[in-house]
């Protein structure tokens, strides 16, 4: 990509993120100490009996199941993150946007007509920057998967699956005694609500962070654990290193079984050889820019590379005479995600982070970015039902998003809601209009009808032309709306959702692109990941070429899709041959 | 003649002599709006106080002299119940250079107590500061939080203002005002003792018909 369109691509996708107020990033200090999971590039053999490619939620439960007994190298394009690493102001969190100049990035944010798609880069994948919601899909999202999957989750066998990732992952839940004001907010005016008729209910989210469990002491996996500080800043990496990411049990699991750890070291394309195995084509950045392209012979390979990733692998492959499905890059979902704003309501949210910087004063504690939900999914048809869940607005992004949000707000005439505003405007304090407010992720059912593709300079993006006219969008706006009223507040759109930014959707959870189907002609993968081989058709497949990541969902899943990933990961590692 | 002018005098002597030995005092009411946290929600709130200064004497030199208060709490979907209890007004602020105003008070099934922290640094925002009431809704006989808790740990859960960009609640706050134990030509003075003690310098710019 030529470096002038790269640095404005990078520009205008950290503009929108920044915009994007609750979603997105930033974090602070020292943390705790951890034991290198990733070896030198030096030390990569010539051939490995499996090649995981990616470390996210379908790669490191891979890695982690195969490991012991086989000769496993996990190939993962980012770095390795410490807790205290990750970015804590808004300059570093702009810096963590991958791209050309920053392939190490943080940040994959990639800018689309119409949709915008937000996932992690780094050892561990989205688990690093996501708000690590362990939520089970209802059964009958799994409608249109294939038939052996339905059978499982008929059966109760994928509810073993799910439970053993619950477990690895550690869930827990904020409590009533956790006294967290959004979570109190989320859940007072989804009371409301109720009171107004509207069917809906409270529902804590499991989340993977340490919310009490281990206090500075090994998890289970060995890695020392400190609390939760409950600063808000889940969603730019935490620096206390309190979330249960992928990289404190799955991947020290994968480790400890023999698995060889390789980072930034990015998988151009997968050539299949004469004799059955895969030459996994790679890139590497030895000075953290110059491209240098290399290769590592693979018995077999798992691509789990996420949705945009896999895809990409898959689609460059094609182009190189890969023969594969014709329904590659399509089924893209965003999972019918929707974040948006109740701004300036009279009651103080504590939705405003702090890292590992002091809390502002009159706000010691703000939580995990996600911990509830309002659940609208009982009693209504699939396509209906929806989660809006509450979130906070990372320490990075605070200044930023406080003196944004009056401008699209609009003018409060009311005395008190205009003095906040004022407040915002004029100080960086806990009694402005941000502070009042509460950061909504809306997650609900889409038609999964758009594609993936690769662009000029051979990278995956999405199109999808009419997705502002799908239904689930309407559906949450005037829902939130009435939420931000209860208090008195106002819905705002994320701005990269209003019309002056382009109005385009954010999704934080890309599914689709290679998705599961009974045969070739109507999926990329079978159930169990494997790929399908189109010279043959039909059923047949690449026997040692699967695909395990959120790429493989047909649909979407209607709630935070890693645990499906993750247990869909479970599934796949069991039925591995 | 001499009879009854001897009458008026003893009278008029019995009844200067009561009056100097009842303190004098002030009572006004104070109604303020927000929301409390309370059964596991967030609810509008509204409370509407009589605060009365038995002593308006001993308050002015005590700064912990605890008024009395009485009143009556709303709060949606629980009844409007009669509440009592105290309130310190412009008590020195523990480790802070501002001051407090104290409010304790019960009902039958809870328990309030809360802050307004007037910081002597607060410029304009003194009137936010005065009329700002920060605390927490307990049920009756729990372990109520700390002043310091409230002040540095912002353990409060519920907020309440006396609505002072309101006309008619700042006319209604002012027209409230009545002496207790006073007699007529103290009235000014008494009236003047609260304002200036309250309002300090500020008594000029807020209240300057009372002054």
């Amino acid at each position: 990509m030529s470096k002038p369109v790269e640095q404005r691509r990078r520009l205008v996708g950290a503009l929108g993120a920044i915009a994007a107020s609750g979603c997105l990033p930033s974090t602070a200090s020292a943390a705790t100490k951890r034991q290198a999971l990733a070896r030198s590039l030096s030390q990569m053999a010539a051939e490995y009996d499996v090649v995981v490619i990616g470390s996210g939620y379908g790669g490191a439960v891979m890695a982690a199941r195969l490991a012991p007994g086989r000769r496993l190298a996990v190939l993962e394009r980012g770095r390795e993150w410490p807790p205290a690493d990750f970015p804590s102001s808004m300059i570093d969190v702009l810096g963590q946007f991958r791209g050309a100049l920053t392939p190490f990035g943080l940040f994959d944010y990639r800018l689309g007509q119409t949709m915008d798609v937000l996932v992690g880069s780094g050892l561990g994948g989205t688990s690093l920057i996501n708000a690590n919601v362990v939520a089970e899909a209802d059964r009958d999202a799994f409608n249109a998967w294939p038939t052996k999957i339905r059978q499982d989750v008929a059966n109760g066998v994928f509810a073993g699956y799910e439970a053993r990732v619950k477990q690895m992952l550690a869930a827990d839940q904020v409590i009533e005694t956790d006294a967290l004001r959004k979570h109190w907010f989320h859940r007072s005016t989804t009371l409301a609500r109720t009171r107004q008729g509207v069917a809906t209910r409270s529902v804590p989210m499991p989340i993977a962070v340490n919310l009490r469990k281990y206090n500075n002491v090994p998890n289970a996996q060995g890695v020392k654990q400190p609390p939760c500080s409950r600063c808000g800043d889940c969603v730019t990496g935490c620096r206390t290193g309190a979330k249960n990411t992928l990289d404190v049990n799955y991947l020290p699991l994968a480790r400890a079984g023999g698995a060889e750890i390789f980072t930034r070291i990015e998988v151009d394309w997968l050539e299949h050889l004469p004799d059955g195995r895969w030459r996994v084509h790679t890139i590497t950045r030895p000075d953290g820019i110059t491209s240098v392209h290399g290769e590592v012979i693979a018995g077999s390979v798992v691509l789990a590379a996420g949705t945009l990733g896999s895809t990409q692998v898959l689609l460059r492959s094609r182009a190189q005479g890969l023969a594969v499905s014709p329904t590659l890059g399509t089924r893209f979902s965003g999972n019918g995600d929707l974040i948006a704003l109740g701004y300036n309501t009279s009651v103080q949210t504590n939705v405003m982070g702090f890292g590992t910087s002091a809390p502002l004063s009159g706000e010691a504690q703000v939580g995990p970015t996600i911990t509830i939900g309002a659940d609208y999914r009982a009693q209504q048809p699939l396509a209906q039902r929806y989660l809006i869940e509450d979130a906070a607005v990372p320490r990075a992004l605070v200044d930023a998003v406080r003196l944004a949000l009056p401008l699209s707000a609009g003018i409060f005439t009311d005395f008190p809601a205009a003095q906040r505003v004022a407040r915002d405007l004029l100080y960086s304090r806990t009694d402005g209009a941000l502070n009042h407010s509460m950061v909504y992720l809306g997650i609900g059912h889409d038609s999964a009808s758009g594609r993936i593709q690769l662009d000029a300079w051979g990278n995956a993006q999405v199109v999808w032309p009419n997705v502002m006219q799908e239904p689930f969008v309407a559906r949450l706006k005037a829902e939130m709306e009435r939420h931000a009223l209860v208090f008195g507040g106002r819905y705002v759109d994320y701005p990269r959702t209003s019309p002056i930014f382009g109005g385009a959707l954010t999704s934080v959870h890309p599914l689709g692109g290679c998705p599961m189907g009974e045969q070739g002609d109507g999926g990329v993968v079978n159930a169990d990941g494997q790929v399908f081989d189109a010279r043959v058709g039909g059923v047949a497949v690449y026997s040692n070429l699967r695909v395990v990541d959120g790429s493989i969902a047909p649909a979407s899943i209607g709630v935070n899709p890693l645990l499906t990933i993750a247990a869909l990961a479970e599934r796949a590692a069991e039925h591995f041959a | 003649m001499k009879r009854l002018l001897a009458l008026v005098l003893l009278t008029l002597l019995a009844l200067t002599s009561t009056a100097a030995s009842a303190a004098r005092g002030l009572k006004f009411a104070e109604e303020m709006r927000g929301y409390a946290y309370w059964d596991g929600e967030y609810r509008n709130a509204s409370v509407s106080l009589k605060v009365t200064i038995q002593d308006i004497d001993k308050w002015s030199v005590d700064p912990n002299y605890p008024a009395t208060v009485t009143g009556t709490l709303f709060m949606d979907r629980v009844p409007a119940q009669p509440i009592s209890g105290t309130l310190q007004i412009l008590a020195p602020a523990p480790n802070d250079d501002g001051r407090l105003l104290t409010y304790r008070f019960t009902s039958a099934t809870l328990q309030f107590n809360g802050i307004k922290h007037v910081r002597d640094s607060a410029g304009v925002e003194v009137f936010d500061d005065m009329t700002t009431l920060h605390g927490m809704f307990q049920p009756k006989g729990q372990t109520p939080p700390s002043i310091l808790e409230l002040l540095y740990q912002a353990l409060w859960t519920s907020e309440l203002h006396f609505e002072w960009w309101d006309p008619t609640t700042v006319w209604n706050f002012t027209m409230s005002f009545q002496t207790i134990n006073t007699p007529w030509y103290e009235v000014l003075e008494v009236e003047a003792i609260f304002v200036v003690t309250v309002f300090g310098a500020l008594a000029h710019t807020l209240f300057p018909w009372l002054c």
